[in-house]
C-alpha cells in the first residue's frame, strides 16, 4: 500500500515538472523573452499607438492599410457602396469636433469600432477593401457626412437613438 | 489496481487544469494592469494639459508684449490638442462628453487661430479679449473637476479597467434596452458626467467671423427643387443607360444631408450583376456624385488614353474647361482629379474626380459634389502684384518648376486668388501660396508623392 503512495507522488511530482517547464517554454520566459510570434505582435500594437500621424495625406501607405483592415471587418459582405461609406465615416471623423484628428486616433479609439476591439481587424483584409478606402480617400461619401453607423440586427449603443439618420446601405444605418 | 490508476489520472487532469488556470488568470491579470496603467496615464496627461492650457490662456490674457502673448497662444494650443488626444485614449465611448469636446476644439480653433497672425499682426481685438476671458474661465472650471476626479481616482479603488468593462456592456446594449439606462455606477463615469454637466452651463462665446465654425455647412444649390422622377430623369442620362435598353432607375432613398440628395439605383438591365448609384440634388438636380459597380479586369489600356477618356466624359457631360491637377492610381482603376479654368486660372474650389477603369477605359466613377455647389463664373480681380514680384516672395533655396494663379478656399469659404507655385528641394515637391493681393506667403504645401501625382 505504502508502495502505491510512493508512485503516486512521484508521478505527481514528474508531472508537475514537466507542466511547469511547458509552461516556462509557452510563455517564452525559458529563453528570456516572448517566443517569435507573440513578439512581433507586441511590436506592432505598441508602434500603432505611439506613431503620430498628424493628417491622412501624411504615411499614406499606413493609413490606407488601416482603413483596409476596418472596412473589410466591419463591412464584410457588404455592398462595395457601404464598404466606401464605412470608409467615409473615418474620415468624417476626422473633421469632427467630437473625434481624434489622425485616421489611427479614430480607429484606435476604445471602443469606436466593434472589429478593432474584437481583434478581426488584423484578420487579412479583402481586397476589395482596399479599393473602397481609396475611393473614400479620393472623396466619394455615400454616407452622407455620417460619423456613426451601426447595425440594427446586432448590439448597438443606446445613444443612437439621439443621433439623426442619414440611410441605410445593406445592414448598416448611417447617422450624423 | 484499476481503480488506483484512475485515481491518478485524475489526479494529474487536476493539477494540470489548475496550472493552465493559473497561468490563464495571471496572464489575464497582467493584461489588464497595462491597460490600467495606460488609462492612468492617459488620464493624467488630460488632467495636467488641461490645467496648463487654463494657465497659459490666462498668461495670453495679460500678457503686455504680443510676442508673449502669440508664445502663450501657441503653448495653450499644444495642450489642447494633447488633452483632445488624451480623451481619445480612454474608454469613455459611451459617456457623453460632447460639450467638453466641442470647448476642447473651439479653444483650439481660437488659439490655433490667434497664434498664426505672424509678427506684422495686430493683438488681440476687444472682442478676442473678452472671449479668451470666457474661455480661460472654462478651462479653470474644467481642470478643477479633472482635478478632483483624478484625486478620488488616486485615493479610491476606481479603475479605468472598471469603466472599460461599463462601457462595455452598455455598448452591447440593444437600442429597446437603452430605457433601463440608469444612474451613471461608479465615480469615474460620475465624475465626467459632473464635468460635462458644469460645461454646458457656460454661454458658449460668439465666434462669428473670428474662427471658421466647427461643423461648416456647404452652402445650397440654387435652382428650383426637382421631384423623384426627375431624379431618375437626370441620373439616367448620366449614366448613359436608357430605359428602352432594359435599364431601371428608382430613387432608394432621400439624404437628408448638405446637400439634400436622391439616391438613384440603376440597374443596367434585367439580372445584371452590376449596378449604378447616383446621388441628384433635390434643389437643382445636379449629380453629386456617380459610382458604378461592375466587375474591372486586367489593366489593358494606355496612360494618355485614360486620361482622354476622363476628359471625354467631362466634355460629354457639360463640364468645360477642366483642366487635369491629380491622378492615383488603384487596384485597376485610375482616379483623376481636375479642378475648373477660367482664363489660365485654377479655380480649386471647383473640382471633381473622375474614376476610370483600366480595363477598357469606361468611366465607372464620378464625383463632383464640390464643383456642383461652388461653380460659378467668378468676376476675377487682376493681381496687385506681378508673378515675378510674387517668385521674389519664395524661399530661394528652393527651384521653382512651374507656377500659375490659382483661386483657393478658406476654412470660412472665403476666396482668394494666389500665385501657386511648384517647387522643388531635392526629392520633395512643395507647392507654395503667394497671395496675389498683398505678397504674402500664406501657405506651403508637401506635395504626398505616394499613390498621388500633381499634374
Amino acid at each position: 500500500m505504502s508502495d502505491g503512495i510512493g508512485k503516486f507522488i512521484a508521478v505527481i511530482t514528474i508531472v508537475v515538472i514537466v507542466v511547469t517547464v511547458l509552461w516556462r517554454v509557452q510563455s517564452g520566459r525559458a529563453f528570456g523573452d516572448r517566443l517569435a510570434y507573440g513578439k512581433e505582435e507586441e511590436d506592432r500594437l505598441s508602434y500603432m499607438a505611439e506613431v503620430d500621424l498628424a493628417r491622412p495625406g501624411q504615411s499614406y501607405s499606413y493609413n490606407l492599410e488601416l482603413m483596409a483592415r476596418v472596412i473589410s471587418a466591419e463591412a464584410k459582405g457588404e455592398p462595395y457602396l457601404g464598404q466606401v461609406a464605412v470608409g467615409a465615416v473615418i474620415l468624417n471623423r476626422l473633421n469632427h469636433p467630437h473625434f481624434p484628428k489622425t485616421i489611427p486616433g479614430v480607429i484606435f479609439e476604445p471602443d469606436a469600432f466593434t472589429a478593432v476591439s474584437t481583434g478581426h481587424v488584423w484578420f487579412p483584409p479583402e481586397s476589395s477593401s482596399y479599393r473602397a478606402a481609396q475611393d473614400a480617400l479620393s472623396g466619394w461619401d455615400p454616407s452622407g457626412g455620417a460619423v456613426y453607423y451601426y447595425n440594427p440586427a446586432k448590439a448597438t449603443n443606446w445613444w443612437v437613438a439621439t443621433r439623426s439618420y442619414i440611410i441605410q446601405i445593406g445592414r448598416h444605418i448611417f447617422l450624423r | 489496481m484499476g481503480q488506483r490508476w484512475a485515481w491518478t489520472v485524475l489526479a494529474i487532469a487536476v493539477v494540470v487544469l489548475g496550472f493552465i488556470g493559473l497561468r490563464e488568470y495571471s496572464m489575464k491579470k497582467e493584461a489588464e494592469l497595462r491597460a490600467e496603467n495606460q488609462y492612468q496615464r492617459a488620464f493624467q496627461e488630460v488632467v495636467y494639459h488641461v490645467d496648463s492650457l487654463a494657465e497659459e490662456l490666462g498668461k495670453a490674457a495679460v500678457s503686455g508684449s504680443l510676442l508673449q502673448t502669440q508664445k502663450a497662444l501657441a503653448d495653450a494650443w499644444r495642450h489642447t490638442e494633447s488633452a483632445r488626444s488624451g480623451l481619445g485614449q480612454l474608454p469613455i465611448g459611451t459617456i457623453q462628453l460632447s460639450t467638453t469636446e466641442d470647448f476642447l476644439s473651439q479653444v483650439a480653433s481660437f488659439t490655433y487661430t490667434l497664434s498664426q497672425r505672424g509678427a506684422s499682426g495686430s493683438g488681440l481685438s476687444d472682442r478676442e479679449w473678452a472671449i479668451l476671458g470666457d474661455l480661460r474661465e472654462q478651462a479653470v472650471f474644467a481642470a478643477e473637476e479633472l482635478a478632483r476626479l483624478g484625486g478620488s481616482i488616486a485615493s479610491g479603488k476606481l479603475r479605468w479597467t472598471d469603466v472599460q468593462r461599463e462601457s462595455m456592456t452598455t455598448a452591447a446594449m440593444r437600442p429597446e434596452r437603452e430605457k433601463t439606462q440608469g444612474a451613471p455606477s461608479n465615480q469615474v463615469t460620475k465624475g465626467l458626467k459632473m464635468l460635462e454637466d458644469g460645461m454646458t452651463r457656460f454661454p458658449t462665446p460668439d465666434f462669428e467671423g473670428v474662427i471658421p465654425p466647427a461643423r461648416r455647412k456647404l452652402p445650397a444649390i440654387p435652382g428650383p427643387t426637382i421631384d423623384a422622377d426627375e431624379a431618375i430623369k437626370i441620373a439616367m442620362d448620366f449614366t448613359g443607360y436608357s430605359v428602352a435598353q432594359g435599364a431601371k432607375g428608382q430613387v432608394i432613398a432621400t439624404i437628408s444631408s448638405e446637400p439634400e440628395s436622391y439616391r438613384v439605383e440603376i440597374v443596367p438591365s434585367r439580372g445584371s450583376v452590376s449596378k449604378a448609384w447616383v446621388d441628384v440634388s433635390v434643389r437643382g438636380g445636379k449629380v453629386l456624385w456617380m459610382y458604378v459597380d461592375s466587375p474591372i479586369g486586367p489593366e489593358s489600356i494606355t496612360p494618355t488614353a485614360v486620361v482622354n477618356a476622363a476628359k471625354a466624359f467631362l466634355a460629354d457631360h457639360g463640364f468645360q474647361h477642366m483642366r487635369q491637377i491629380s491622378r492615383r492610381d488603384y487596384q485597376g482603376v485610375s482616379a483623376i482629379g481636375f479642378a475648373y479654368e477660367q482664363n489660365g486660372v485654377i479655380v480649386y474650389p471647383d473640382y471633381v474626380v473622375v474614376r476610370v477603369a483600366l480595363d477598357d477605359g469606361r468611366v465607372d466613377g464620378f464625383e463632383g459634389t464640390n464643383y456642383q455647389v461652388f461653380h460659378k463664373i467668378r468676376s476675377l480681380k487682376e493681381p496687385g502684384i506681378s508673378e515675378d514680384e510674387a517668385k521674389e516672395k519664395v524661399n530661394p533655396r528652393l527651384s521653382v518648376t512651374d507656377s500659375r494663379l490659382a483661386v483657393i478656399l478658406d476654412d470660412f469659404y472665403r476666396e482668394t486668388l494666389m500665385y501657386e507655385f511648384k517647387c522643388q528641394l531635392g526629392k520633395d515637391t512643395y507647392l507654395v501660396y503667394i497671395n496675389a493681393e498683398t505678397g504674402e506667403e500664406e501657405e506651403v504645401k508637401k506635395a504626398e508623392t505616394t499613390g498621388l501625382e500633381l499634374v
